[in-house]
């Protein structure tokens, strides 16, 4: 079996190291801390680590994984070492975002209005049409202020010169930013020193800018409007962001069976009797959402909630039929999207992208697994993955048959080497992949929050960073100077 | 601000079962050290009537061991860590209705105990659940704004602990009287209430059955009596209705606190049997009236400020219906 990727990631070189551009030589920004992290030594950042670790298990910071039908409460493991993107980087990387987030949303009012785009032929519309998160039924449906995407956690990886690409655009329901939030807390309450100096741009003002969005949302006509944040309950795994979030935005958390549907407005059961409700921030999937609408086995959803919101009774954040932008295939589209919607060039670029309905990106895709990283178009949390290089001959056999047989719901990219950086293990220091997951706010403005969630794969040599599947997380600090050092 | 009826039923599980991880605990515990030493009378029945007690129906005589690792075990049933993850989970529930002190003491006391194994020292890791319980029961108190959402907290916890001294004491009346007077028992009694200190303060050292009787049933001002349960399970209640209304449950609790309050002491500490039985009856009427006022209102009138929608559920059972 043929490794393109190394198994251990120790063989620095390969990767772009966020930290050290030489072993023992930390980048500008990371100078301050290198030193200081030395200074405190390696028990001591041990013992710190683990006090941070026993924090959150006593915040209740964790989510549930699923095994044989039984739910198990994990930590989502946080690594002490932050990550600093300096002021200059960001402000490109910033603006990228807000680009990408802007054409998505024209893109989806488009799709689900005049679907000029694909009228005009700047992207095949057999692609766009094809997709499993585009809901046809929704077409010509008028979302509140035009927006679709209220909040979108866009992955960005590192390659191995250090330029940043798109890797996936979650427009649907992304989660991690009470991480983005509790792993900040955290920090200055472990290792405060490493703080000093560091012009650390805040984070907390997401809550707010999200919340004052959302009642944005509402309209002009509801003067006070009444915003819920609907969760599928307690046995979801990002139960303890949904309450985090309803918590720091002062808003109610509801389940399904707390609301109800009357005459296209929607209401919650109080122990004082029924309550309007005028914006549902939901963290329940479309299918769910809706019985009537989607899966009628759904006990998470709500009866007439779909229709609620198309007769505009109510405004649902994210919107519905987000999916579409999501999907896999329809990404490597973005950057003609972009181009398509603001006549710019896109900023940040995407990654090479295979799509397996095209006949000849086909016989190159299954010619080629053991070099590719497959993934399914409508996917997320990184199963039913196929990493090439790491994978046996049997899994490619059997990939290449899935493939053959359901084009449409694949796509490859070239293997991406995520950059690294070093994390605290037991055994001392040692280097591991990484992610990044900004998000970006849409309201009267686009906004982004500084940093976003830096997700670490902890198994060495791994390049899935999925919190399902062993990965934990980092603070990203973006500086308020230009060169990050302090 | 109008609490969810899902929130408020939680909230009233939560303080129901803090509250009865506590009384569970402390039961445990003091029957435990009671069977060290020979103060229990060699009763054959001493941990089977423990285990019925404590919602084990048991057939026949059992070993403390057995007894212990039933109620802090893993079996299903009224067990120790049941009671607490049930308490837990209604926090999760509710986590946004909470105070950050109260979740993260109730968190870390359930994380703490599924660590600790309770093999080898029952009754140290039971103190540990006693303290760590009455923690949270006074963070609720101290930090929590009392409005709604903590009455439910507060009206759980009280409906509860009622409940449980009401069948204590009933439950050892029917017990101890086939024997003689036993001072040790009855004072166990007291103990298992958290309430001999404050006893033997009012009444000195001698301890009777009908004394201990009137005083967990009736006294005014200890918070362990059932009585004094009952009038503040009543505050609570009066506390969340609009003061303007009596709801069913106002009504049911407010004739139940009229009969703990002008029950005849001496009648009590006789047969307090007859109490218990009248608080049995209202107490189902009680749950009753709960649900149909707070957990799951029939009156589901709309009438919100701005809206002049007006609703029932029968018209919105018939419109989804067909």
């Amino acid at each position: 079996m043929g490794r393109v990727v190394p198994a251990q990631a120790e063989a620095r070189g390969a990767f772009y190291d966020e930290m050290l551009a030489a072993p023992g030589q930390p980048r500008r920004p990371y100078l301050r801390i290198h030193q200081r992290l030395q200074t405190l030594g390696h028990s001591e950042l041990r013992r710190r680590q683990r006090l941070a670790q026993r924090v959150f298990r006593e915040l209740g910071i964790t989510f549930t994984v699923y095994e044989d039908d039984r739910g198990i409460e994990k930590l989502f493991p946080v690594d002490l070492i932050p990550r600093v993107i300096d002021g200059r980087t960001w402000t490109r990387l910033e603006r990228g975002l807000k680009q990408r987030v802007v054409a998505l949303n024209l893109f989806l009012e488009d799709i689900y209005g005049e679907q000029r785009i694909l009228r005009q032929g700047a992207v095949p519309s057999d692609v766009v049409l094809s997709a499993d998160g585009f809901r046809r039924e929704l077409v010509g449906l008028r979302a509140p202020r035009g927006l679709h995407c209220h909040v979108a956690g866009i992955d960005l990886v590192r390659d191995h010169v250090g330029e940043f690409h798109v890797l996936e655009d979650n427009l649907r329901t992304p989660s991690g930013i009470s991480y983005v939030l509790a792993n900040r807390q955290i920090l200055k309450r472990v290792v405060p020193e490493l703080f000093i100096g560091y012009d650390v741009r805040p984070v907390d003002g997401y809550c707010h800018e999200f919340l004052s969005n959302l009642r944005w949302l509402a309209g002009s006509r509801v003067v006070d409007p009444t915003v819920v944040l609907l969760t599928p309950g307690i046995y979801n795994s990002a139960y303890f962001e949904h309450w985090f979030l309803a918590k720091q935005m002062g808003i109610e958390l509801v389940e399904g069976s707390d609301l109800l549907v009357d005459q296209d407005r929607v209401f919650m059961r109080t122990t004082d009797g029924l309550r309007p409700v005028h914006v549902v921030y939901r963290r329940v999937d479309d299918a769910y959402l809706d019985p009537i609408f989607g899966r009628p086995d759904s006990l998470l959803g709500i009866p007439g909630l779909v229709n609620a919101y198309r007769a505009g009774g109510v405004v649902i954040a994210n919107g519905l039929g987000n999916g579409v932008a999501d999907d896999k295939a329809v990404y490597a589209l973005v950057p003609d999207i972009i181009r398509y919607y603001l006549g710019e060039e896109p900023l940040l670029p995407n990654v090479p992208t295979y799509i397996c309905t095209r006949d000849a990106e086909r016989r190159y895709v299954v010619d080629h697994l053991e070099h590719l990283v497959v993934k399914t178009v409508g996917g997320s949390g990184g199963y039913g993955m196929l990493i090439g290089p790491i994978s046996t001959r049997a899994q490619r056999a059997r990939m290449r048959r899935l493939i053959e047989a359901h084009p449409r719901r694949f796509v490859a990219q070239p293997v991406i080497d995520l950059s690294v950086q070093p994390v605290l293990t037991s055994g001392g220091i040692a280097s591991r992949h990484q992610d990044l997951r900004p998000f970006v706010l849409s309201g009267p403005e686009t906004t982004v929050t500084p940093g976003g969630l830096t997700r670490v794969a902890l198994r060495p040599g791994s390049l899935v960073v999925n919190s399902s599947q062993g990965g934990g997380s980092r603070d990203t600090w973006v500086t308020a100077s230009e060169d990050g050092a302090p | 601000m109008a609490l969810l009826s899902r929130v408020a039923t939680m909230l009233y599980v939560l303080g129901r079962d803090v509250e009865r991880t506590e009384h569970l605990a402390r039961l445990l515990r003091v029957h435990f050290e009671l069977s060290l030493d020979r103060s229990t009378p060699s009763r054959r029945r001493f941990w089977s009537d423990f285990l019925v007690l404590a919602g084990w129906p048991v057939p026949g005589p059992v070993a403390r061991e057995h007894a212990v690792a039933l109620v802090l075990g893993d079996a299903a049933g009224p067990s120790l860590r049941r009671s607490l993850e049930s308490a837990r989970r209604a926090a999760q529930a509710v986590r946004p209705s909470l105070s950050m002190e109260t979740w993260e003491q109730l968190n870390s006391l359930y994380w703490r105990m599924s660590d600790a194994g309770w093999q080898g020292r029952p009754d140290s890791y039971l103190r540990q659940v006693e303290m760590g319980t009455q923690l949270v029961a006074g963070l609720v108190d101290d930090t929590m704004t009392h409005d709604e959402a903590w009455h439910f907290v507060k009206l759980g916890k009280h409906h509860e602990r009622a409940a449980n001294v009401v069948r204590l004491v009933t439950r050892k009346a029917a017990e101890l009287a086939e024997h003689e007077e036993d001072a040790i028992a009855w004072a166990s009694v007291l103990r298992s209430c958290a309430s001999l200190e404050t006893f033997r303060m009012r009444f000195g050292a001698a301890v009777s059955a009908p004394a201990v009787s009137r005083f967990l049933l009736l006294d005014r001002r200890s918070p362990h009596s059932a009585g004094f349960c009952i009038t503040a399970a009543l505050a609570a209640v009066q506390g969340i209705d609009d003061p303007e209304a009596e709801s069913p449950p106002h009504r049911v609790l407010g004739r139940l606190a009229a009969t703990f309050q002008y029950a005849d002491p001496a009648q009590v500490g006789a047969s307090p049997g007859e109490l218990a039985t009248r608080f049995d009856g209202r107490n189902a009427e009680l749950h009753q009236a709960l649900r149909s006022a707070y957990f799951q209102p029939s009156q589901l009138a709309l009438d919100p400020e701005g809206d002049q929608l007006t609703r029932h559920p029968q018209q919105q059972q018939q419109r989804s219906g067909g």
